[in-house]
């Protein structure tokens, strides 16, 4: 709808270019008013009559498209549009210490105290810091395997089950595995790392982040593989023969053609990985529960303690708008890519 | 490798071919062969190449030599254009040898090659503008920034293209697509070109024009040109030789006029001319002296030469090839055939015939056929008509000579039916 408000504005300059669908639109070219379903009404005009005809049939056929997509809408109202409504408004209050005391009023002060605390701060740059751990080095490897697994080699398929079969692994599994791994007394990468025995790897400060960032990147590995398959696929053969040929070396040709081609699906696996990854909660609940010592606290599992362990819902309620609205930002991002994208490979 | 003389002084001599109002420079400049360097042969010597089982081209042996524009011609499918991948690089040979510019490529790395392809497709890099596609074998040999733009805007002058350098390969139209593949083939100065169709995307119009201009270019480049086409006008127009190629075997090399006028075979026979040749299936019989190739619907007898060798390779079956313009329609002949279409176009025409045994038989005659109707009986006759008069007055009179046109030897064309190979007199 915000698209059709906007073309209702005054264009001067634009006369005969309006749009024609409701009969009147051309004539009124003289004052320069752009018409798009007669929704900007009678104004200024001579032939009100038409454009009042006009107008009821719009709204007819708008109320008709509403009707349809009701039901959708029900849905998302209960268990979207109520949910993070009821999350704001939770927000404005602040838990009482003890359950069953009356919640508190505070309005906005909990989201800005909560939101300028060093505690949220510190868990935003966590799960910064889990993101640049684990998206980069994902997707580097997801490309890296695709080429390998692109090669023509006998029981190369072999090699591309494997790749991809970390998707059928559940967070879960992977979490246990790499726990048995990463334990310190029979633990092969404990050994590895020359960590066995003590607190092992899991509890170490430094290390807890990145080897919570290993399992991710394992587990999602798969996913990208596919998706980096998929794109190289694509990538037209005869580019590269002609790459090839026009004198590129592996390195300049992949650097040069694949690369930018395989780029469109770069930003779509950035966007699902940021986004997947500020959402990873099985494996940190599994792995670490935020420690040591909040070094593993990233925002999900922050809100998912103070909801749960804290019962603190006014907390939760903040950080997750907080965590909505970063996301939202994402997505936005996204969209906008794309739309340029389909431009792009439309012109 | 190569002969590497001149390959970074690409100087900017001016081409002052004209060849149209509208297309005036197609091609010139740093095209000319002036910075000393030599077209280089591209030989083949029993290249086989197989995929498991399925060849694709078998004992393939043929020299383009330095300069030569040598068409590839073949029905989609024969093996062509693995010849011009294996040329390339692209594909490695299951045996045989190759050679650009006298050394063995055989393991020789295509972007070492030292040539250049444009693909059917034109493969230009979808991201990069078309300076960057142009300048792109510059590129990734290194070439200095400087020298690569100045020489990417004279190849791009040369091909109309300065005003695009700044576009997308998607928004440009088909022929200016083939242009930039063109440019990017001719930027570095290669020892050979492989065209792969380049022509076959392009609408009939421009394909004409681009022909001209194709043949243009290989005259100002003066280098090695091998190209691929599945079709025989564009191989006949723009070919020095062609070698033409069916079901993985090469059938025939030779100039256009070698292949047209004595096809080594009835598959070259059939495949090279517009309209094709009729290809006519018979069994030879003596009468007397004289030899008859007999059919359902009569007989043709053969000229004592052609007769003398068919008796000396007692064949019994054979392939009787007559070009449509080489058949007269005359009152009396020794071959009858009903009148399925006719196109007159003014004083000239083409009659498609059945054969009573079902096959189809094409008749050009310059003469208004108009008045033929669908399931007219016709008698035809083999040979060439015997002069511009009498012809003339044939068209006034409207009547058909009595006499049998003479059958020259090059009029008939025949093939032993069992291997299809042709018979010389």
């Amino acid at each position: 709808m915000a698209g059709t408000g906007s073309n209702d504005g005054n264009r001067s300059g634009e006369s005969g270019v309006g749009d024609n669908t409701c009969g009147s639109g051309a004539m009124s070219g003289s004052t320069g008013r752009r018409e798009v379903h007669g929704n900007s009404g009678g104004n200024g005009s001579r032939k009100g009559g038409v454009r009042s005809l006009a107008w009821l049939n719009a709204v007819r056929e708008a109320g008709l498209g509403y009707l349809w997509i009701l039901p959708a809408l029900v849905v998302f109202g209960v268990f979207v549009f109520f949910p993070l409504l009821k999350a704001v408004w939770l927000g404005f209050f602040e838990t009482p210490p003890f359950p069953n005391l009356p919640a508190h009023f505070v309005g906005l002060s909990q989201y800005a105290s909560t939101l300028s605390s060093a505690i949220f701060l510190h868990s935003l740059w966590r799960t910064v810091l889990f993101v640049i751990f684990t998206v980069p080095a994902g997707i580097v490897l997801g490309i890296a395997l695709a080429t390998l697994a692109h090669q023509r080699l006998a029981g190369i398929r072999v090699f591309r089950t494997i790749f991809s079969s970390t998707v059928a692994t559940s967070t879960a599994v992977a979490s246990v595995i790499f726990f048995t791994l990463l334990d310190p007394q029979v633990g092969l990468f404990s050994y590895w790392l020359g960590q066995r025995g003590g607190t092992g790897i899991l509890a170490n400060p430094t290390l807890a982040l990145p080897a919570v960032s290993v399992v991710t990147i394992w587990q999602n590995i798969g996913f990208t593989f596919i998706l980096m398959s998929a794109a190289l696929q694509s990538v037209p053969d005869d580019l590269l023969e002609a790459a090839r040929i026009d004198g590129a070396s592996n390195w300049f040709r992949f650097r040069t053609v694949t690369l930018p081609l395989l780029s469109p699906t770069v930003f779509f696996a950035s966007i699902i990985g940021i986004i997947g990854s500020f959402q990873a909660f099985g494996q940190i609940d599994l792995l670490t529960q935020g420690g040591p010592n909040n070094h593993t606290l990233v925002l999900i599992y922050y809100i998912y303690q103070a909801a749960y362990t804290d019962s603190n819902y006014g907390l939760a309620a903040v950080l997750s708008i907080a965590l909505f609205a970063i996301l939202l930002v994402l997505t936005l991002v996204q969209f906008w890519f794309f739309e340029r994208r389909v431009f792009y490979a439309g012109s | 490798m190569g002969s590497a003389t001149g390959r970074h002084e690409v100087s900017p001599v001016q081409f002052a071919g004209v060849k149209d109002g509208r297309r005036s420079t197609a091609a010139g400049a740093v095209l000319s062969s002036d910075a000393g360097r030599s077209p280089a042969a591209v030989s083949l010597e029993g290249v086989s190449k197989w995929y498991d089982d399925v060849p694709a081209v078998q004992d393939f042996t043929i020299d383009a030599e330095p300069g030569e524009f040598l068409v590839l011609l073949g029905p989609s499918g024969c093996g062509k254009t693995t010849v011009l991948r294996l040329i390339a690089g692209l594909e490695t040979p299951s045996q045989g040898v190759i050679r650009i510019g006298g050394q063995v490529v055989n393991d020789v790395d295509p972007r070492n090659r030292d040539i250049a392809m444009v693909f059917q497709s034109y493969a230009l890099y979808p991201h990069m503008t078309v300076r960057r596609n142009i300048e792109f074998p510059l590129r990734s040999r290194g070439y200095p920034a400087l020298e690569r733009s100045r020489t990417v805007e004279e190849v791009a002058r040369s091909l109309q293209l300065d005003r695009l350098l700044d576009r997308k390969p998607a928004q440009l139209s088909g022929g200016q697509r083939q242009r930039v593949a063109l440019a990017r083939a001719i930027v570095r100065r290669p020892l050979a070109f492989l065209m792969d169709e380049p022509l076959s995307n392009l609408d009939a119009q421009l394909r004409v024009e681009m022909r001209a201009e194709l043949v243009e270019l290989h005259a100002k480049l003066d280098t090695t040109i091998i190209y691929v086409t599945h079709d025989q006008v564009e191989a006949t127009t723009m070919g020095n030789r062609i070698a033409v190629i069916d079901q993985s075997w090469l059938q025939q090399v030779g100039t256009p006029r070698e292949v047209y006028e004595h096809p080594a075979n009835a598959f070259v026979a059939g495949f090279v001319g517009n309209p094709p040749m009729n290809i006519i299936r018979g069994r030879l019989e003596v009468e007397g002296d004289a030899m008859n190739v007999r059919f359902q619907d009569g007989y043709l007898q053969l000229p004592p030469g052609l007769a003398a060798a068919a008796r000396r390779e007692n064949l019994g079956e054979v392939l009787l090839g007559i070009r449509p313009q080489d058949l007269q329609i005359v009152e009396r002949g020794t071959m009858h055939a009903t009148v399925s279409l006719v196109e007159a176009v003014g004083s000239e025409s083409r009659l498609v015939c059945r054969f009573a045994g079902g096959q189809f038989i094409t008749v050009d005659t310059d003469r208004d056929m108009a008045h033929m109707r669908n399931g007219d009986v016709i008698d035809l006759a083999a040979g060439k008509p015997r002069s511009e008069r009498q012809r003339a007055s044939q068209v006034e009179v409207r009547s058909l000579p009595e006499v049998l046109p003479e059958v020259l030897p090059e009029v008939l064309h025949l093939f032993d039916a069992a291997s299809g190979r042709r018979l010389d007199p």
